[in-house]
């Protein structure tokens, strides 16, 4: 059931009117069936969601019992022996659906090139819905339990209800069991200016994704399909707005899963925190995709630095003297990469945003600040902070070309090869500008008003929250306004989330 | 008393709820109004090009390019937006489509004929207006052979086959395949916000793109393409009238070759013969009164066939089966499928299947003269003539034939049987006077027009090669 459909936004009206007229305590147990009727729900009425159902219960209950295990036992073996078998059962059936055939892929080419084996054939696996989610869930709360952060959950239907919630199941976000076990527990009464204000993301969300992401996903999906049909203007373009596409089509998901869980009283981790207003490369990162950043950072980044697992390393180990900072936000990088796909393209971004990264917090400053005092004018305040988010912004699409090359399976070479080609019309005149660029004045217009629209309206902080400090003359004309431009400009039915499908 | 104060919070809270969501009702109702009022799928508007023309046509504007029409669509889009019943209607094919209102001889009259039309056009523009409580007066039905013809090959592919099985079901009460058409499925796109955003695209930009109708104010005989008039007839483009007479006997013969759904038909089908009468009673009862026209064929196509008659015995059955049932139900009949019993001539058409306006007119005499002689207490009636080729047309084949040189003269003599055949007898002469040589003796059949010329070497009657 995608997160946009009228399906959904009937079956969030129905769970919410039902779970408000449920006693508390027990509102739990209906939001758990309805996370896994969500789940196993199928256009055609079919149980072909069964086994991806089976497997995530199947989830549930060992993480469960493993977490249980830790709790109970005090002897450290034991305790890492329960740690050890959770991860591995969790990270084995995220690697077994989703990285397989990668890994397989690798040793046909290793074993090709000796020309000694034959090719190993690829495993038709189907990848169950937001694996990628509720496994890191099941991680974490399990990594959570064995460090003591956490202490186990008794109650087995509460931590099933954490593992596959239905908002946050698709496309994140990544929740941590510390933030929404006790939720789950003690559930909030109804409360009219909570709900309303979910429902105002969930619209702010479904006209993010629907309006402005479908609108350019519709251009960029046509250039990135087969890039050696455009010129250099139209490549540029596509790149330029893909960064902004993939922002409000994940950003404007996760809106409506936070709206939604807001609305049934649960409050989600925010996964966005306008990233195109960074000024710093390590800036955007703290703005985008902050529940999996956040998770990497939490599970990854600190054990390894702490760990100072550079100096661990035969004959050259000595030389290290300093946390080894740097290469752990690589490494970290390089695993959300390759979170994102079985593709050696979501390795390159990563590892190109983990350079840059390390580059910005180190050399970049210097740089800013040895220009500042060259330029007058890049002291003044706004002007250098514009030129600041337009290099970063330029940066990050760049590198998004090769997330884009590996969604949209097109080489990044012929992307590079044609960027060259067909500047020389593109400024003869305005209507040249819009034939070269393939988008009509209308369309552009319309992707720049919004995006004012939805820049100016998080700058002032919480959609949700914003939205009901408000008088009725603001707030009505704009649900007028945004139910309107759904209507007009939003792509109905046009495509499922991106990151649904990781 | 605290359960009470929880139940009318919750109460008074779903009310609000409900009453805040109201206020973007207008929103849905602005959508529904918008996707019933553009209907780019002419789900409930019809199509918006036929649309346009049907209802310029009730404004009595004459609309030019007919042949870009679906005339289906504007037919039943005409007896939507239709305020009274009309006094008459013509149904028919293209071979009707020149009855107009002088022609009709009323100025309530509408010609529902249809490029094609087959049986299932015929009784589907019926229960349209049926449906709608607006059935005429009088029912003037051109009836072509081919519509007693069961070969799937004789039906239009145009014809709306669900309309005609609802006809047959609801009002006939014949067993047929038609399901009632489940309404939700049909008023439920009236809340599609894609079927919104469609019509708002067909609204803004395809409408600035796509063809409009064009009304005829000037010169109405002149123009470069068919003009659908108001009353429903055609009138065609200039070069189609203006064809020289070679071309119109050529376009005659390359028709009767091809003759149109005649191919392999050997007798009127029982089951359409039966249907064919249970819908003419069902109008009859229903108070219309029903006229039949047979639109005559062009003579070079009817010379041909009549010659090939033993490859068309469907049609001369059909033709026979129409006169039958007219006489056994005392329904007027005019014209004939004979040219020459209709007493038409061959620059009297634009092709092999196509009368004149002013033939025609010769033909029906107008709804008027009709219901009088309907009405006449005089038993004879005047459409019930014998079905034979006047005197004067078979000495009209004669001369054309023989294109006599003055002062040749030709002379009818007497009737004699060729054959079995009864045929008129002519004599050539070299002249005028007394002692005159005769030069030839040729006869013409009473009942097809066939032309004989008496061989002298094998001193017996043979059909004429030029015929």
């Amino acid at each position: 059931m995608a997160l946009n459909s009228v399906t959904f936004l009937l079956f969030l009206g129905v769970v919410c009117v039902v779970a408000y007229a449920l006693p508390r305590k027990i509102r739990y147990i209906w939001l758990l069936v309805c996370s896994y009727a969500f789940y196993l729900y199928t256009p055609t009425g079919t149980l072909a969601n069964l086994p991806a159902l089976a497997l995530l219960v199947g989830t549930t209950l060992f993480s469960y019992a493993c977490a249980l295990g830790i709790g109970k036992c005090t002897k450290p073996f034991l305790r890492r022996l329960f740690l050890g078998l959770s991860l591995l059962s969790c990270l084995g059936i995220l690697f077994g659906f989703k990285y397989t055939n990668f890994f397989i892929d690798g040793i046909n080419s290793l074993t090709g090139a000796f020309g000694t084996a034959s090719p190993i054939s690829h495993v038709n696996l189907l990848m169950p819905l937001g694996i990628s989610y509720y496994i890191l869930q099941a991680v974490g709360y399990t990594v959570d339990v064995y460090t003591g952060t956490l202490a186990p959950e008794a109650n087995p239907i509460r931590y099933a209800l954490f593992v596959g919630f239905f908002p946050g199941i698709v496309t994140g976000p990544i929740n941590r069991a510390g933030s929404m076990l006790p939720q789950y527990k003690n559930p909030p009464a109804f409360d009219y200016n909570r709900v309303a204000g979910g429902l105002f993301r969930v619209l702010w969300g479904i006209f993010k994704k629907m309006v402005i992401a479908d609108t350019i996903g519709q251009y960029t999906a046509a250039v990135f399909a087969t890039p050696a049909h455009y010129a250099g203007p139209q490549l540029l373009l596509a790149a330029l707005l893909f960064a902004y596409q993939l922002y409000a089509d994940f950003g404007g998901t996760c809106d409506i899963a936070i709206g939604a869980a807001q609305m049934l009283g649960f409050t989600f981790a925010e996964n966005f925190n306008r990233p195109f207003a960074a000024k710093t490369f390590a800036g955007l990162w703290q703005r985008w995709h902050i529940s999996l950043t956040s998770f990497f950072r939490e599970t990854v980044f600190t054990p390894l630095v702490w760990s100072r697992w550079t100096e661990k390393i035969p004959f050259i180990g000595k030389k290290f003297t300093k946390p080894p900072t740097a290469s752990s936000v690589f490494i970290i990088f390089a695993l959300s990469g390759l979170w994102h796909g079985p593709h050696v393209n979501y390795v390159v971004w990563g590892l190109l945003n983990g350079a840059l990264m390390v580059f910005s917090s180190t050399k970049l400053n210097k740089k800013r600040d040895k220009l500042a005092a060259k330029i007058p004018l890049y002291r003044a305040r706004h002007l250098r902070g514009f030129c600041q988010r337009v290099l970063v912004y330029l940066l990050f699409a760049g590198c998004l070309v090769f997330f884009a090359a590996a969604l949209y399976q097109f080489p990044v070479s012929s992307w590079a090869a044609g960027l060259l080609n067909g500047w020389d019309t593109l400024f003869t005149s305005f209507a040249a500008l819009n034939t070269v660029l393939g988008l009509d004045f209308t369309t552009m217009l319309l992707l720049a008003g919004c995006i004012v629209l939805v820049e100016a309206v998080e700058k002032c902080g919480n959609v949700a929250g914003w939205i009901r400090r408000r008088g009725w003359f603001i707030r009505w004309p704009l649900y007028i306004l945004l139910l309107a431009m759904l209507l007009v400009f939003g792509k109905l039915g046009q495509s499922p989330a991106i990151y649904q499908q990781y | 008393m605290k359960l009470l104060r929880v139940v009318v919070s919750r109460f008074v809270t779903g009310i609000k709820i409900i009453f805040k969501f109201s206020i973007l009702l207008p929103i849905l109702f602005g959508m529904v109004w918008f996707n019933f009022k553009v209907d780019r799928s002419g789900i409930f508007q019809g199509e918006r090009f036929e649309r346009e023309v049907a209802l310029a046509l009730l404004d009595g504007h004459n609309v030019s390019g007919n042949e870009q029409m679906d005339e289906r669509e504007i037919n039943a889009l005409y007896i939507h937006n239709l305020q009274q019943p009309l006094n008459t209607v013509a149904l028919g094919s293209s071979r009707m489509l020149q009855m107009d209102k002088t022609v009709a001889g009323t100025h309530s009259f509408y010609n529902f004929g249809m490029v094609g039309a087959d049986f299932k056009d015929l009784l589907g523009i019926f229960y349209l207006m049926d449906k709608a409580d607006k059935l005429p007066q009088n029912m003037v039905i051109g009836l072509d052979p081919w519509l007693l013809n069961a070969d799937p090959e004789a039906t239009d592919s145009r014809s709306n086959k669900q309309l005609y099985e609802e006809f047959l079901s609801v009002k006939l009460g014949i067993e047929t395949t038609y399901q009632p058409p489940n309404e939700l499925d049909k008023y439920g796109v009236l809340f599609s916000p894609s079927y919104f955003q469609g019509n708002l695209e067909y609204y803004f930009r395809d409408t600035m793109l796509e063809k409009r109708p064009t009304i005829v104010d000037g010169n109405l005989k002149g123009q470069l393409t068919d003009v659908k008039c108001c009353d429903g007839s055609i009138l065609y483009n200039q070069a189609f009238r203006s064809k020289t007479q070679q071309e119109v006997d050529h376009a005659a013969l390359t028709d009767a070759v091809n003759f149109l759904r005649m191919q392999g038909y050997q007798e009127p089908d029982p089951t359409l013969c039966s249907l064919f009468d249970k819908f003419i009673c069902y109008a009859k009862q229903r108070g219309v009164n029903v006229v039949f026209v047979l639109v005559p064929y062009q003579p070079v196509l009817y010379s041909y066939v009549t010659e090939h008659a033993a490859d068309y015995p469907g049609f001369f059955k059909t033709a026979q089966w129409y006169k039958n049932y007219a006489a056994q139900n005392n329904i007027p009949i005019y014209g004939d499928y004979n040219p020459y019993i209709a007493g038409t001539w061959y620059q009297d058409y634009y092709d092999g299947h196509h009368i004149s306006n002013e033939a025609l007119g010769n033909i029906f005499p107008g709804i008027r003269t009709v219901l009088a002689q309907q009405k006449s207490s005089n038993a004879t009636r005047p459409w019930q003539t014998d079905a034979i080729v006047p005197l004067e047309t078979a000495e009209k084949i004669v001369c054309n034939i023989n294109q006599m040189q003055p002062p040749q003269v030709l002379k009818y003599k007497d009737d004699i049987e060729i054959d079995g055949v009864l045929c008129y007898q002519f004599l050539r002469y070299s002249s005028e006077e007394e002692k005159a040589t005769l030069l030839a003796r040729y006869a013409i059949a009473q009942d097809t027009g066939v032309f004989y010329r008496f061989d002298t070497n094998q001193k017996a009657w043979v059909i004429d090669p030029r015929f």
